[in-house]
Parts: C-alpha cells; sequence; structure tokens
C-alpha cells in the first residue's frame, strides 16, 4: 500500500528547504556588495529584492521546526530535487529585472543553466550587461557546481547530511564526515581560485592586453565557469573574445581540474599518483578523451574548415576538452560549428554525452559509469567465450580494489541507459519544432549533459516548449535522475496514497 | 566642438576606400568564408575592452541593433549580439581618442571600419577577425546616468527584515 506523507514529512522537508535558502541568501549579498560598490543601482536593487525573497523563504521554512530533523534517505532526496527548482526560480529575479530577457521562461532558463552548470544562454545584449549581473551568472555556475547543498552542508550537517550529500550526484566520501568533505571541497575549489584566477589575470595583462581591473573581472568570471564547467562567459563572444592561445590554455588547465572528482583531487594532494592513474575511472577518461580528439581532429580534417595543421590542431584540442569536460566554452561562433558534421559531429556529441569523473562539477554519464559499463559488458562476453567451469574475477580498481556486485552493474547501466534516453527524448522535440537530427542531437545532448555548446537551436526566439525540455534535461541531468525520481515519487504518494 | 573638428580629420583622413563592400556585421557571420581576404567596411559598436597589444588594439565591434539603440535607452530586444573582433592600428587608434568601449550603461563609439577579412588566419592559428585599414567614428561614446529603482529596494528591504526577523528574535531570547 502506498502511504501518503504526513505533514509530518512536509516540515521536515520545508525546514531544511528554509535552511538552504538561507545559505543561498547569504551567497546572494556578494552580487550586492559588488553593485553597490560599481554604483550599479539597478541590480543593486534587484538583488536585495533576491535575497529578501531568499530570506523570507528561510524564515518559512525554518519555521516548521519538526520534531526530530534527520532526514531519511527519501526525504533527503525530494529536498534536493526542490532545491534544484526553487533556487533557480528565486536566483532569476535579478535576470527578470535587468530588462535582457524576453520573457518570464527566459530568466529561470538561464538561472537553471547557470545553476546546473550547462552554459547555454538566451539573455540578449550580454555585452551590455552590468558586471554584478554577470558576477551573479558566474557565480550561480560556482554555487552549482559545488554544489548548493555542499555550500549548506559545509555550515551545517543535521541529521541528514549524508542522503542530501548522496542526493546532488556525489558518489564518494573522502573524510569520514560529510562535512569535513564538503569542506574539503570547499577548500580544494579556493585554492584553485587562488591559482585559476591569477593565472588568467597574470595572462589576461600580459598576453591579452586588459587593463589589470578588467583582467582580475574576466578571470574571476572564467574561472567559476571554467573550474565549475559551467561554460558562461561576461562576452557575447565566449572565449574566442580574447583571441589568445595564452588564454585558452589557462581556462583549459581549469576545465580540466573541474572535470577531476574531487577524490582525486585528494588523491594527487597525498602524492598518490601511481594509484591515481590505475583507477578505472582515470584511465577510462583518458581513453575516452584520446578517442573522442581524434574523432574530432580527423572529423575537422576531412571536412576541410580549418586548413593549417595549428589552427585545426588549436580548435579542435579546445573544443574537446571543452565538450568532455562540460564545460562548453567556444572559441568560434555556433554559426562555424553547426558546419562540424560527419566524424567531428560525433566526436563533439560523445565527449559531451560521456561527460567528465563521477564527483566532479562536470554533467554526462560520468567516466566510471563508462569504464564499469564497458567492464560488464567485457566480463560478460568473456564468461560466454571461456569454459564454462572458468571463473571471471568481476573487481576494479578505483581507489582500492572493489567489487563488481551485480547490483552495482545494474545501478551503473540503469543511469547510463537513462542517459541515452534523456539525449533522445530531447532531440525527437528538437527534430519536432524543425531541427535536423545532428542539430537536435548535438543540442539535446549538450542540455543534458550540462555542457552548453550550441549550434544555434538555443536561442531568445526559441519555441517555449523546446525551452522547458532543456531545462528539464538540465535538471534531470544534473542531478543524475535519483533525486528527481524520489521527488515524482513523493508527489505521487501525496495524491494516490493512504 | 573638438569632436566635430575630431571627426572631419578622422572622415578626411581615414576614408572608406573606394572598392571595400559594405556588409552587415550579420552576414559576415553567416558566411565567413565567402569574405576570406577580401576588404570589407562594416559598421558597428566598440564594446567590451580594448586590449593592446604593442603595436595593435584588438576590440570586438557589434553590428546589431543594440548598436544604435541600446537596451538602457529604451531600445528594444532584438536578439543576441552579433559581433566580430576587429585588429587596428595602435597609433591610429590611440588618435581617435576613444574614451571607453561599450558596456553597462555605456554606448560604445560607433565606427565605420574597413579592413581585410581573415578567416581562419593560419597565421595566427585559425583565428578570424578584421585586419582594419581605415575607419571613420560615426558616433562617440554615450553613458546614460542611472537612478536607484525605489520601487524595487524598498519591498527588497523589508522582505530582508521579514526573513531575518525570526532568526534575530531567536538569538535574542538565548
Amino acid at each position: 500500500m502506498l502511504i501518503r506523507p504526513d505533514t509530518g514529512d512536509a516540515r521536515l522537508i520545508a525546514f531544511y528547504l528554509g535552511r538552504i535558502c538561507y545559505v543561498v541568501g547569504v551567497a546572494g549579498l556578494v552580487p550586492v556588495l559588488w553593485a553597490a560598490l560599481a554604483r550599479e543601482w539597478s541590480p543593486f536593487a534587484s538583488f536585495v529584492l533576491m535575497v529578501g525573497v531568499f530570506f523570507v523563504f528561510g524564515a518559512a521554512g525554518t519555521a516548521a521546526r519538526p520534531d526530530d530533523d534527520r532526514l531519511d534517505w527519501s526525504h533527503g532526496m525530494v529536498v534536493v530535487a526542490l532545491t534544484w527548482i526553487i533556487v533557480p526560480a528565486i536566483g532569476a529575479i535579478p535576470f527578470a529585472l535587468s530588462g535582457h530577457f524576453g520573457d518570464a521562461v527566459d530568466p529561470l532558463f538561464d538561472a537553471m543553466s547557470g545553476l546546473t552548470t550547462t552554459g547555454l544562454s538566451v539573455i540578449q545584449d550580454l555585452d551590455h550587461l552590468a558586471p554584478s549581473l554577470n558576477l551573479w551568472r558566474h557565480l550561480l555556475q560556482f554555487l552549482g557546481g559545488q554544489g548548493i547543498i555542499l555550500a549548506a552542508l559545509s555550515l551545517f550537517a543535521g541529521g541528514g547530511g549524508l542522503t542530501l550529500y548522496y542526493g546532488e550526484a556525489r558518489d564518494e566520501k573522502i573524510f569520514p564526515s560529510v562535512t569535513s568533505t564538503a569542506r574539503f571541497i570547499w577548500g580544494v575549489s579556493f585554492a584553485h581560485l587562488a591559482f585559476g584566477a591569477g593565472l588568467l589575470f597574470v595572462i589576461g595583462v600580459v598576453s591579452v592586453g586588459l587593463d589589470p581591473l578588467r583582467a582580475a573581472f574576466h578571470g574571476l568570471m572564467v574561472f567559476f565557469a571554467g573550474f565549475d564547467t559551467g561554460g558562461f562567459s561576461p562576452q557575447s563572444t565566449s572565449l574566442g573574445y580574447y583571441h589568445s592561445p595564452w588564454f585558452e590554455a589557462g581556462a583549459a588547465v581549469l576545465m580540466i581540474a573541474g572535470a577531476m572528482s574531487f577524490g582525486l583531487h585528494f588523491a594527487l594532494w597525498r602524492g598518490r599518483r601511481r594509484e591515481s592513474l590505475r583507477s578505472l575511472e582515470t584511465k577510462t577518461i583518458l581513453g575516452t578523451f584520446a578517442v573522442t580528439l581524434m574523432l574530432t581532429l580527423a572529423g575537422l580534417a576531412a571536412l576541410g574548415i580549418y586548413t593549417e595543421l595549428a589552427g585545426l590542431s588549436r580548435v579542435g584540442l579546445f573544443h574537446a576538452i571543452s565538450a568532455h569536460t562540460g564545460t562548453g566554452f567556444s572559441t568560434v561562433p555556433g554559426s562555424e560549428l553547426v558546419l562540424w558534421g560527419g566524424l567531428a559531429f560525433g566526436g563533439m556529441t560523445l565527449a559531451m554525452g560521456l561527460g567528465g569523473m563521477a564527483s566532479s562539477t562536470a554533467g554526462g554519464v560520468k567516466a566510471l559509469r563508462v569504464g564499469l559499463t564497458v567492464k560488464v559488458i567485457r566480463d560478460q562476453v568473456r564468461a560466454i567465450l571461456l569454459p564454462e567451469k572458468a571463473v571471471v574475477r568481476q573487481g576494479y580498481f578505483q581507489g582500492g580494489s572493489r567489487r563488481l556486485t551485480p547490483d552495482l552493474a545494474q545501478a551503473v547501466l540503469v543511469v547510463s541507459l537513462l542517459y541515452v534516453g534523456l539525449y533522445l527524448a530531447g532531440a525527437v522535440v528538437g527534430m519536432a519544432h524543425g531541427s535536423t537530427l545532428q542539430q537536435a542531437l548535438f543540442e539535446s545532448v549538450s542540455a543534458g549533459a550540462n555542457v552548453g555548446l550550441s549550434v544555434g537551436l538555443t536561442d531568445p526566439g526559441m519555441p517555449i516548449l523546446l525551452e522547458l525540455t532543456y531545462m528539464a534535461e538540465m535538471w534531470l541531468g544534473r542531478l543524475e535522475f535519483v533525486a528527481v525520481f524520489a521527488l515524482l515519487g513523493f508527489a505521487y504518494s501525496w495524491v494516490r496514497g493512504r | 566642438m573638438k569632436r566635430i573638428a575630431l571627426l572631419v580629420a578622422l572622415t578626411l583622413g581615414l576614408a572608406v576606400p573606394a572598392g571595400a563592400a559594405e556588409i552587415e556585421v550579420s552576414e559576415l557571420l553567416v558566411a565567413p568564408e565567402s569574405f576570406d581576404g577580401l576588404e570589407i567596411t562594416v559598421r558597428g559598436e566598440l564594446v567590451g575592452d580594448f586590449m593592446r597589444r604593442g603595436e595593435v588594439v584588438w576590440v570586438q565591434v557589434n553590428g546589431d541593433p543594440y548598436a544604435t539603440e541600446p537596451l538602457h535607452t529604451g531600445g528594444p530586444l532584438a536578439g543576441t549580439n552579433q559581433g566580430i573582433a576587429a585588429r587596428f592600428d595602435a597609433a591610429a587608434f590611440d588618435a581617435a581618442g576613444f574614451e571607453e568601449p561599450g558596456g553597462y550603461r555605456v554606448s560604445g563609439a560607433v565606427v565605420e571600419v574597413t579592413g581585410v577579412w581573415r578567416h581562419h588566419d593560419p597565421d595566427r592559428s585559425g583565428e578570424s577577425y578584421l585586419d582594419v585599414v581605415d575607419f571613420i567614428v560615426l558616433e562617440r561614446e554615450r553613458r546614460s546616468p542611472e537612478k536607484l529603482p525605489w520601487e524595487i529596494l524598498v519591498p527588497g528591504l523589508v522582505l530582508v527584515a521579514i526573513g531575518l526577523a525570526p532568526r534575530a528574535i531567536e538569538r535574542l531570547r538565548g
């Protein structure tokens, strides 16, 4: 019998949502301060309003104090799924008041795209946007990439830290406590912030020729979008704006760092390089990157779009990294990207769909699942080919020897198939709106894998159904389905349960 | 008076050469390869940053409707920006006395730029840009003043107060 959730369940969920709203509201004070200092008064007022709404939601939620604040698995998942709707909805307020968006859905699209670190955008006249609003776009990517829940967990763990942590699609705990793991992740991120923004600042001043103040601004924005594999950029021409291979190289380093799991960061920090290289996930991502890069380069060479080797390798390598890490930076306009057919299209789409490492800021199927899927298939084939009495050892190395249990294999295959289904569903909606299969698939994979590269379907004038489809893809893809399914199950139980 | 004199000087001294095809930036972005190596003239607003690198200055030239009807002066929404990169000679660029590029509440100078379109330039490992030969300043930079929108700020402050009140009361009660 389906049990209907009671008001106690609702109070528990509201309580945690309230606490998270307070934390995000505090993060919203950063652009408030920035706008005040820069005397950008319209954005300033809109940020104050946004923070006010976050705080009111925070107060309303925490007022529903439950008798027992321990979250079980399903409650935690529902909190996570709702967080990733409420935060973009409130976070879109400054966008909606900026005058840079056409209708009510567009600001929400950009906020969802930012928070899920996708990077697709329907903003208009980006080149005249207030820097404080640009900061908020990129800060959303930083918050989303690190994990809003993670931000909250570093401040409070309460009784539901673990389930909230896993709900946000993080698979590994680096330290025994979730709070200390969350703090480690933030520590790694702030270390990268200092290094990455500093590196881009130096390149910006020395190589690009920016004023120091503007170089600092660009460095910070590109760091947020690069390390968190988000893909927003402060100017309309993305990273092509800088016309600098050095700046692209700096951004590429950040993209790669962002697509690495925090477990790998930890292992490297502890000097466990050999162990890191032995891991199934590392070997898989190196393999898939090599394959997709070769496909992209061969495709571009065959198309003859870039006739010189330097141009071909610079553009091909940068975009392969951008696609595989799920970042979505580009150095060429969408009108040029749409010409990348054949093998180049295949290489890029495959790279986007596969994505980065688990427990990183990247999206997509993730290297660990890809590696395990290949291993499951290989083991099955070996079991068939070997004599009946032969035993196929079903294990893998990932920070230590692990057993590949049937349950794990099933979970991996199911999630991988769900991603494929998500990509195809989005492509069908795209085709229903008149796009070619190639364009529709590219854009759908870009949305579902939280990448952000676009061949032009994502546009301020796009049909609303397509816009909503891509938003749903971003949400599902970022949360890796489980939390969303838990929310749907909760809603169903609420309606049909007894 | 100084501005008019500068405009006249630039118009006379750096007039658009005959033979350069006048095209829209949007046309150029649709089929950039077809203009490779050709001398073309585009109109647009200088936006973003003046990126000074030795003897050249890189600037983005936007040829979209926002160049003439910016949002901050009440212009309508007209889609995404349409911009190309342009590489200017630093001496000529500095002589024009540009104050600041277009950005938030700043309409950058609107220029008519003539140059050779380099599509996937092998000398710059595949970049595409306009190598500027001449330019004319059509409009100078304009900065739009900004007022504090009290009608948004006051409700916002009220909400902040309401949102923080329960926690403040809780703290006071210990």
